[in-house]
């Protein structure tokens, strides 16, 4: 605690130190992961059976938007950022981020608006009910009375303020503050993920933060932006709330991308298979993301011609997409795998995020999606790309960097356990969706009828044992950073710098003098 | 690093980060001005808004 001279919360709420700020981060998405998590399993627990069992339609209804809401924006983000924030600039050889005081600023935004968000659930009428899509006319003035809508705008933009004010840092950070001799094409695959995320976000965020804007002056301003009763469109909101949050997908998927590609490489022993085409793959998976926004909207009555074009574009990620599977393949090719839990967790993402990969090629087809839109097919989908996706590789980041953090080894045997008891578990749950979509099941009701009611038992069996595995991760965490096993600089002989140059934990400047950078290419070991 | 070469680095942080809020703020712009000019209806001349859904002025 030397930064600040200060004790306690105030140290934490002064800190500029990008290693502390980024296991603020971490703990905060922990915190809301855990909210939303409970929002998912009183979800569950109402569709176990068709009827209305535990909760109103109206409570359901609020259930679905703010379980969407936390683990989008205040959980999975927020992770990713959080990994960003400690190993970015240690990656790049820099002794913090570029505006230590931003970084800070960008940090404290978070949980004042996940606060905010969670209050609304408290106010007259509830929270925000019409999903974390928030399409008019269901959040107009007269389908979403009560401020528990104004309220999610607001704790929407603060949110996005603060996604803004940490991108700005992190693309500075890493055009301007690497170490001598760490081109660009050095950089580990990591630190270009979170660039080219940190681009997405920059472009992205304040289109949602116009679109919820004009929203709330709909709401309360007699403008009529979305009403066609005044000369609006609500397809119009649409257009703008996915071309932010199209690419939000790939925001919380691009740095998995570069998770696992570390992970690969140091557990398999052996350097990511096609670097170049890695990173190239990243970035036509973030131009292409930009641009298949109305992939979402092809039931609105959309021109042909414009369904053609955004179905073609949307098959086209599969190509980078599948140079990345190809890659990693590669790179376990051959390697000297060690089956550790950070392992486990990405060869998981591997096989799991595939799943969700395609059937997301079998959604572009606009068809097919006419067919699948809002039922249960689309839930399966995203599910498999957030929870085996985002949520794996977030998983295989904490196993594999936390003896950076603490110094101490995550306990393998409860990880080993955490890790099957999820894998089982997220398949119990989201594959039955699949079946339940193509069956016709509608998303978000609170009731169904009874021929899906098999199918929805096991998924709300599969979730409650995902839901209480969680636990397993709070309690290897905890009882680790104590007691777990003391971890050497070069935790998992790796060949970036945060495992070469730092110790375990690194210290306050991350290195004893900025390193000075002599591969020849990434992930080759370094002779100084 | 020396106090001249820390003063130049953020400047030169301060100037990365003006040229990249321009750029974002520029493709923002042109993407609602795209959106707004395909989905919302002009105003009439002659006052009010000409929808489809309303009974003629």
């Amino acid at each position: 605690m030397a930064t600040t001279g200060k004790k306690g919360f105030l140290h934490y709420l002064t800190t500029v130190n990008h290693k502390e700020i980024g296991v603020m981060y971490l703990m905060n998405s922990l915190v809301f992961f855990f909210i939303g998590g409970i929002m998912a399993l009183i979800i569950r627990t109402e569709l176990a059976a068709p009827g209305h069992q535990f909760v109103d339609g109206a409570f359901f209804n609020q259930m679905t938007a703010m379980h969407a809401t936390f683990m989008i924006f205040f959980a999975i983000i927020p992770a990713l950022i959080g990994l960003g924030n400690y190993f970015v600039p240690i990656m790049i050889g820099s002794p913090d981020m570029a505006f230590p005081r931003l970084n800070n600023w960008s940090f404290w935004l978070m949980p004042f608006s996940g606060a905010l968000m969670l209050g609304s659930l408290f106010v007259p009428g509830g929270s925000a009910a019409a999903g974390w899509t928030a399409y008019p006319p269901l959040t107009n003035a007269a389908y979403s009375q009560g401020a528990g809508m104004d309220m999610w705008i607001l704790a929407v933009h603060i949110a996005g303020a603060s996604s803004i004010l940490g991108t700005i840092n992190f693309i500075v950070t890493i055009l301007n503050m690497r170490a001598p001799g760490m081109s660009m094409f050095k950089m580990p695959l990591f630190s270009w993920s979170i660039l080219i995320t940190a681009w997405l976000q920059l472009v992205a965020t304040p289109v949602l933060a116009g679109a919820i804007t004009m929203l709330l002056t709909d709401r309360h301003f007699g403008t009529a932006f979305f009403n066609p009763a005044g000369g609006g469109d609500p397809v119009l909101f649409q257009h703008i709330f996915w071309f932010y949050s199209h690419p939000a997908v790939y925001i919380m998927i691009l740095p998995v991308f570069g998770i696992v590609s570390e992970v690969f490489s140091v557990h398999a022993r052996k350097p990511v298979f096609g670097y170049n085409s890695m990173v190239f793959a990243l970035a036509a998976i973030a131009i292409l993301g930009q641009l298949v926004w109305a992939h979402h909207m092809y039931s609105v009555g959309m021109d042909l011609t414009a369904q053609l074009i955004f179905m073609m574009m949307t098959m086209l990620i599969a190509v980078p997409t599948g140079i990345k599977v190809f890659n990693w393949l590669a790179t376990l090719w051959g390697g000297s795998i060690r089956f550790t839990t950070a392992m486990l967790f990405a060869l998981g993402f591997l096989l799991l995020f595939t799943i969700g990969g395609l059937s997301g090629v079998v959604l572009a087809s606009a068809p097919v999606d006419y067919m699948m839109h809002d039922t249960y097919y689309v839930v399966a989908h995203i599910h498999y790309v957030f929870v085996t996706g985002s949520f794996f590789g977030i998983m295989s980041g904490l196993y594999h960097w936390f003896p950076k953090i603490t110094g101490r080894y995550l306990s393998e045997r409860i990880g080993k356990i955490h890790f099957w008891l999820t894998f089982i578990s997220v398949n119990i749950t989201f594959f039955p969706m699949h079946f339940l979509g193509m069956m016709g099941m509608p998303r978000r009701i609170a009731d169904y009828n009874p021929i899906y009611a098999d199918l929805n038992l096991l998924c709300t069996i599969g979730a409650m044992v995902f839901g209480f595995t969680q636990i397993l991760i709070i309690y290897n965490v905890f009882y680790s950073k104590k007691y777990g096993k003391k971890a050497p600089a070069n935790a998992w002989g790796g060949q970036t710098l945060e495992w070469t140059h730092t110790s375990s934990p690194p210290h306050e400047h991350n290195f004893e003098k900025i390193p000075v950078v002599n591969q020849k290419h990434a992930y080759e070991p370094y002779t100084n | 690093m020396s106090p001249t070469q820390t003063s130049a680095l953020k400047r030169k942080n301060a100037l990365t980060a003006a040229i990249i809020v321009a750029v974002a703020a520029a493709i923002t712009a042109s993407m609602f001005a795209y959106r707004f000019a395909n989905h919302l209806e002009p105003m009439p001349k002659t006052g009010g808004y000409a929808s489809p859904y309303l009974p003629a002025k």
